[in-house]
């Protein structure tokens, strides 16, 4: 569940990202965050993820109140939610099999179970023929697919996804899609930001627009 | 139910080893944490061999200057511990006496009460050894002073101090003594030596305190630069693993890690250069103290001291370690 009441931004620079956002998502919907570029549609995902703090307004993730979460609680928070980035944020010097696995590894999982585990998440998105390979030898595609493997091992109750299909054609754009579909299906709850109108509207799910704000 | 459990023995032991098995899942979890830390630490240290290389010579240099010094101190203070060899007595014969009156001088004095060795060394042995020193030829030096050396025979005569117990007055009297023969050209009583000698190694111990503290501060500081540097270079990495839910304690401890063993292998170092420089140093001391009858020889690093260095210089690699990744961590949100 994602909840935000008059929720402003301002960065330090004085940039105001968001202002007096309301927004509220049941746990397992699935949903589009669009407006134009700069309207504040990744701000809105760092505020979720908790890579940022709002300025203003109150926002509730899976019934704690952000505002009241503490520095050192940040880390097992951010463990129920997953993000997927359009640079796909990828070690380059880990296999993929490494890769998927590091949420795994923090959390302190036995090798038994991260293998199984992380075999089931590049199963979900075909690549577990890859697993031993170095990010920079996949394709554009591949690489946001074990983005989202990595994002989804862990069994978060949220996902995230910024752009996620900004740099791909629009055939593995509508790939990478479905796969979030499936794992809404499977129960979590799946936010993406994007301004591909003709797939969100191919995708036909909730369409949350982000208005430009002047200042 | 809780108040019927709490009276059932059976399920009270139940939930303690319950209890149990979560410490021990997770002090298995912690354990697994801190050997793939280990082990991914020690790997990358080899992922640049050259820098790794850099750091851990400025490590083991910086800390086998107060080591060196440390044993230095330690072998002058059993020059002045060891009462049997020292104080001595150093009686310089007249140039006219010849080596057997010298010698006979040498056996009458041994017979007397509160000397318990009198060593004899010949001018032409003194000789020897002098141009052995200072890396002349025999012969050229010989050339420079013609036949007759210009070094006097020498009596040693080592004080029986176990019998007389009191040092200062016994030498004294001694002294007075011995200078009162008329092969005695000169006395030189040690006693003097032997107290400014403690002065010195007081001094120099004070001064070896702060060559300590400097250099500690030194392999702090190389730790400390070589990890932020390292920090720098996978930031995008700490940054990846921050956001996807890890605490402090886990960023931080592969770089702890990489402190402990640059502060580990720098300090084997070290004492590697420490022991091969006392190897060097060995043989001429070995010579000079013969010459003089002395069996002094350098001692080396005993195991206690070998263990302390260690644990100082991995303390310091952590130590340098968590100042560089706390710097970091506070100053740095995650950004992606």
């Amino acid at each position: 569940m994602i909840e935000f009441s008059n929720v402003s931004k301002q960065y330090p620079t004085g940039q105001l990202a968001l202002y007096n956002v309301n927004l509220s998502m049941k746990a397992g919907e699935m949903a589009f965050l669009t407006g134009h570029s700069g309207a504040g549609k990744s701000t809105l995902l760092k505020l979720i993820a908790m890579l940022e703090r709002p300025t203003q307004g109150e926002i509730i993730i899976n019934g704690s109140a952000v505002n009241s979460i503490k520095n050192k609680h940040i880390p097992p928070f951010r463990r129920q939610i997953g993000m997927i980035f359009q640079n796909h944020h990828l070690l380059l010097d880990r296999t993929i099999f490494d890769n998927v696995a590091l949420p795994l590894k923090i959390t302190g999982l036995h090798h038994r179970d991260i293998r199984r585990r992380v075999h089931a998440a590049l199963d979900k998105v075909s690549l577990l023929n890859k697993q031993k390979e170095n990010p920079m030898m996949l394709s554009a595609g591949e690489q946001q697919r074990v983005g989202i493997a990595r994002a989804v091992v862990n069994k978060p109750t949220i996902i995230l996804a910024d752009e996620p299909t900004g740099n791909l054609d629009p055939e593995l754009a509508q790939d990478i899609m479905y796969t979030f579909r499936q794992f809404n299906e499977l129960g979590a709850t799946v936010l993406i930001a994007s301004h591909d109108h003709g797939l969100i509207e191919h995708m036909q799910a909730r369409t949350i627009v982000l208005q430009k704000i002047d200042n | 139910m809780s108040e019927h459990n709490s009276i059932n023995p059976v399920s009270t032991s139940a939930r303690k080893a319950n209890t149990k098995n979560l410490q021990k899942s997770f002090m298995a979890s912690w354990w697994a944490h801190v050997r793939a830390a280990l082990g991914f630490s020690l790997k990358r240290l080899w992922f640049n061999p050259l820098s790794t290389w850099i750091t851990l010579a400025a490590i083991a240099i910086a800390l086998s200057l107060p080591t060196g010094l440390h044993l230095f101190l330690k072998n002058l203070q059993t020059l002045t511990d060891d009462h049997r060899q020292i104080p001595t007595v150093s009686l310089f014969l007249k140039k006219n006496i010849t080596e057997q009156q010298a010698k006979d001088r040498a056996v009458l004095l041994t017979e007397l009460n509160g000397i318990e060795r009198v060593i004899f060394v010949s001018k032409e042995n003194a000789f020897k050894k002098m141009s052995a020193l200072i890396g002349f030829e025999e012969s050229d030096l010989k050339a420079l002073y013609g036949d007759e050396t210009p070094l006097p025979h020498v009596l040693v005569v080592t004080p029986d101090l176990s019998l007389t117990g009191q040092m200062d007055g016994t030498i004294k009297d001694l002294t007075k003594k011995l200078r009162s023969y008329p092969e005695v050209e000169s006395v030189q009583a040690d006693i003097e030596w032997v107290k400014r000698l403690g002065d010195i190694i007081s001094f120099a111990q004070r001064m070896g305190l702060v060559v300590w503290v400097l250099l500690l501060l030194t392999v702090l500081l190389v730790v400390g630069n070589t990890i932020r540097l390292d920090i720098e270079n996978r930031k995008e990495e700490i940054d990846v693993t921050r956001f996807i839910g890890a605490t402090r304690s886990y960023i931080r401890r592969p770089f702890l890690f990489g402190g402990l063993w640059y502060g580990l292998f720098g300090g084997i170092i070290s004492l590697v250069i420490v022991h091969f420089s006392l190897l060097f140093l060995i043989p001429p001391i070995r010579k000079l103290s013969e010459s003089y009858g002395s069996h002094f020889t350098l001692t080396g690093l005993d195991f206690s001291m070998t263990f302390y260095i260690l644990l100082i210089s991995s303390f310091l690699g952590i130590v340098g370690a968590w100042i560089a990744v706390e710097r970091h961590l506070r100053k740095n949100e995650v950004v992606l």
